[in-house]
C-alpha cells in the first residue's frame, strides 16, 4: 500500500511539473504570436505611409517649375 | 519489493535535484554571452518576421488562386478540398512552438527579443510619421507659393491659358496628395499609440 502511494505521489508530482511547463510554453507562444502580428501590422502600415509620402513629395516637387 | 521502494525514492530525489540543477545552471549563465546571443538572435528574429510576412503573402496568393480555380469550374470540389487543406495547414502552421526552448535560448528570451524587434519597428514608424508630418507642412508652404506665383503670372499675362490650366492641375494634384498624406499621418499617429499599448500589454509568464 505504502509503495503504491509513493509511486502515485511521484507520478502526480511529475505530471504536475510537466503540465505547468506546457501551460507556460503555451502562454509564451501566444504572447509571441501577438507580438508578431503587431510587428507585421506596423511594418505594413509603415510601408504604406512611406509610399504615400513619396507620392506627395513627387507631386510637390513638380510645383517647383511653376 | 524493497528494491522498488528504494528505486522510487531515488527517482523522486533525482527528479528534484535535476530540476534544481537546471535552474541553477540557467542562473549561472554568463551575462556577456547572453547579451551576444540576444543580439544575434534579435537579428534572426527580424529575418523570421520577414519570412512570416512573405509566407503569409504567398499563402494569400495561393488561396486566391485556389479559390479562383474552385469557382471556375470543373474541379470545384477538388479546389474546395485543397483550400480546406491549405487552411488546416495554415492553422497548424501557426503553432510553431515558439514557447519552447531552442538550444541555448528559452522561449521567454526568444519572446523578449521579438518584443524588442517590434519596439524598434514602432520607433521607426514614429520617425516616419514625423518625417511625413514635415513633408505635409513643407508641402503646404510650397503649394501656397506656387499658387502665388501662378496668380502673379496670370496677372502679368506671362503665361498662356493652357499653361495656366496645366499648372493649376499640378497644384490641385499636389494638394490632393498632401491631404491624403495628412489624413494618413493623423491615422497612423493614433495607431502608433494603440500599437504601443498593445505591445506593453503582452506579458510573459513569470519564472517559477
Amino acid at each position: 500500500m505504502k509503495k503504491t502511494v509513493i509511486i502515485v505521489a511521484a507520478l502526480f508530482v511529475f505530471l504536475a511539473c510537466a503540465d505547468n511547463k506546457k501551460a507556460e510554453e503555451k502562454k509564451v507562444e501566444e504572447a509571441i504570436q501577438k507580438i508578431d502580428s503587431i510587428a507585421i501590422d506596423v511594418k505594413k502600415s509603415t510601408e504604406e505611409l512611406d509610399a504615400t509620402a513619396k507620392e506627395a513629395k513627387d507631386a510637390v516637387e513638380e510645383l517647383e517649375n511653376i | 519489493m524493497k528494491h522498488l521502494k528504494f528505486i522510487v525514492s531515488v527517482l523522486i530525489i533525482f527528479a528534484f535535484v535535476g530540476l534544481q540543477n537546471v535552474n541553477a545552471q540557467r542562473k549561472d549563465k554568463n551575462k556577456e554571452k547572453k547579451e551576444q546571443l540576444v543580439k544575434e538572435k534579435a537579428n534572426k528574429a527580424k529575418d523570421r518576421v520577414k519570412e512570416v510576412e512573405e509566407d503569409q503573402s504567398n499563402q494569400k496568393g495561393k488561396m486566391k488562386e485556389k479559390k479562383k480555380e474552385a469557382k471556375n469550374g470543373k474541379d470545384a470540389q477538388k479546389g474546395k478540398k485543397e483550400v480546406g487543406e491549405e487552411r488546416m495547414k495554415e492553422k497548424k502552421g501557426n503553432g510553431k512552438a515558439y514557447g519552447k526552448s531552442k538550444g541555448d535560448i528559452t522561449g521567454r528570451e526568444f519572446g523578449r527579443m521579438r518584443s524588442d524587434v517590434a519596439k524598434k519597428m514602432i520607433k521607426e514608424k514614429e520617425d516616419k510619421v514625423r518625417e511625413s508630418d514635415e513633408v505635409v507642412k513643407s508641402g503646404r508652404e510650397k503649394v501656397q507659393k506656387a499658387k502665388d506665383r501662378l496668380k502673379e503670372a496670370k496677372e502679368k499675362k506671362t503665361i498662356t491659358n493652357k499653361e495656366a490650366l496645366e499648372k493649376e492641375k499640378k497644384i490641385k494634384n499636389a494638394e490632393e496628395k498632401l491631404d491624403e498624406l495628412d489624413k494618413k499621418v493623423k491615422m497612423e499617429k493614433e495607431k502608433v499609440v494603440k500599437e504601443k499599448g498593445e505591445l506593453e500589454k503582452v506579458k510573459f509568464p513569470k519564472k517559477n
